[in-house]
């Protein structure tokens, strides 16, 4: 599972980061790069079966505080 | 930024998919039972004055996109945080959108395979379809509506031998209160969402094609998916639609025609993934557009891959279990997409007129 995430970062990297670096501005391959970076931290937790919190439930738990389910 | 040009047609096209997209899979004003279809309806008449809103908003300003609109109307910072929160809405349902098509391969057709696997080949093909613009989705959308609405009215048609009168009597035994709340949930889910349609269309024919493309689309849309509201009743029941997570899957699985044209379930299943990729395409687009106006991008097409990728992510971790995200649909949805359908574009209509008004007189 950790493989499978590492090795589609990598082809990722290799197919999209490294032409970037050549052709687009700096701004663009900075943001690129830190949503990159964010989502691999994040895949590999995933891959790792750590307990992620949920936006989904933050959201319910607002609503139902709201209307007082 | 570039201009990207999708004709009327395309856009119709684009937003009869969207409207069916996640509800063709799990049906629409579920709450309304054996009504559901008087539900889908009504909901259909009160998504009209929203819709009317947004076409609205988009052609006071016209060859802009929600989030030049939201910067020309409230200036940087408000406009700025208006936006944020819609690219949150985008993000999020279609981090929502994906999770349902991901369970529905999970329970109906790769039950071994992990989740996150689909959700990633899902999120690959989005990638590659929104990088390359709005005009491709615009285009394939054209071609592949009528392959969809074919397949589904044939597929109603064909089951017409299965159908059961009875199931859809007495009409109204509950009274109105389901129907209302059935309603309610039909507008929220997904009528009113074609908010996320004012972020896209940047550049359109005319004044008056906000105005054709979002109501012939979503009358389209609702029409079909009221026929298959209404097929999954006569078909399943009112006790099988209420215990089974994909009413339309399940009630196909029933075609069977002289022994010959039977198991045809796959062919829906491909319409189901075909309206749903449209409707995560445009999800992902509308993100990318908003973020590329906010962080001050030159062409949202940078960002597409981190953002798909971040999207696939919420999209698995957003819920435990099928039955938490059915629960979530039905419980939390409608509530939490009433300020981004509602409450904000009323809101952003006034702030637009007051401003037009304004640029007249000076």
């Amino acid at each position: 599972m950790l493989v499978f995430v590492v090795l589609l970062y990598a082809f990722i990297v290799v197919f999209e980061l490294l032409p970037m670096i050549k052709k687009s501005r700096r701004k663009d391959f900075w943001i690129y790069l830190i949503g990159l970076a964010a989502s691999f931290v994040v895949a590999v937790l995933i891959g790792l079966d750590v307990r992620l919190p949920s936006p989904s439930k933050a959201i319910k738990n607002i609503v139902l505080m709201l209307t007082g389910d | 930024m570039e201009k990207e040009l999708i004709t009327n047609k395309q856009g119709i096209m684009m937003t009869i998919l969207f409207v069916l997209g996640s509800n063709l899979l799990l049906g629409i004003a579920e709450e309304a039972k054996r009504d559901s279809w008087i539900a889908a309806l009504l909901s259909i008449i009160m998504a009209v004055p929203a819709l009317l809103a947004y076409s609205r908003i988009l052609s006071n300003f016209p060859g802009k996109n929600l989030f030049e609109i939201l910067q020309m109307v409230f200036g940087r910072f408000f406009g700025g945080v208006i936006s944020i929160l819609y690219i949150w809405y985008a993000f999020h349902l279609g981090s929502l959108v994906v999770r349902n098509f991901s369970e529905f391969i999970n329970v109906i057709a790769l039950p071994e395979t992990p989740e996150l696997f689909i959700v990633i080949v899902f999120m690959l093909l989005c990638i590659w379809a929104v990088k390359d613009g709005i005009e491709l989705l615009g285009k394939w959308s054209e071609f592949f509506t009528h392959l969809v609405i074919f397949f589904i009215i044939a597929l109603v048609l064909l089951s017409i031998p299965n159908m059961e009168i009875n199931n859809i009597l007495p009409i109204m035994y509950n009274g109105p209160k389901p129907v209302i709340k059935g309603a309610i949930s039909g507008f929220a889910f997904p009528f009113a969402e074609t908010v996320i349609f004012t972020m896209v269309f940047g550049a359109l024919k005319d004044k008056s094609s906000p105005y054709r493309i979002l109501l012939t689309g979503m009358l389209v849309g609702g029409v079909i998916l009221t026929i298959v509201a209404l097929m999954n009743i006569l078909v399943l029941g009112e006790k099988f639609m209420s215990i089974l997570y994909f009413s339309t899957y399940s009630s196909i699985r029933t075609v069977n025609v002289g022994g010959f044209i039977q198991r045809v379930e796959g062919s829906v299943a491909i319409s189901f993934m075909i309206a749903g990729f449209v409707k995560v395409c445009v999800c992902l687009l509308a993100a990318c557009k908003g973020l590329a106006k906010v962080l001050k991008i030159e062409s949202y097409r940078v960002i597409v891959t981190p953002v798909a990728l971040l999207m696939a992510e919420v999209a698995y971790v957003n819920y435990i279990s099928i039955t938490v995200m059915i629960d979530w649909n039905y419980r939390v949805y409608n509530i939490y997409a009433l300020p981004f359908q509602v409450l904000l574009p009323i809101i952003i209509l006034i702030g637009s007129e007051i401003k037009i008004r304004r640029s007249k007189k000076a």
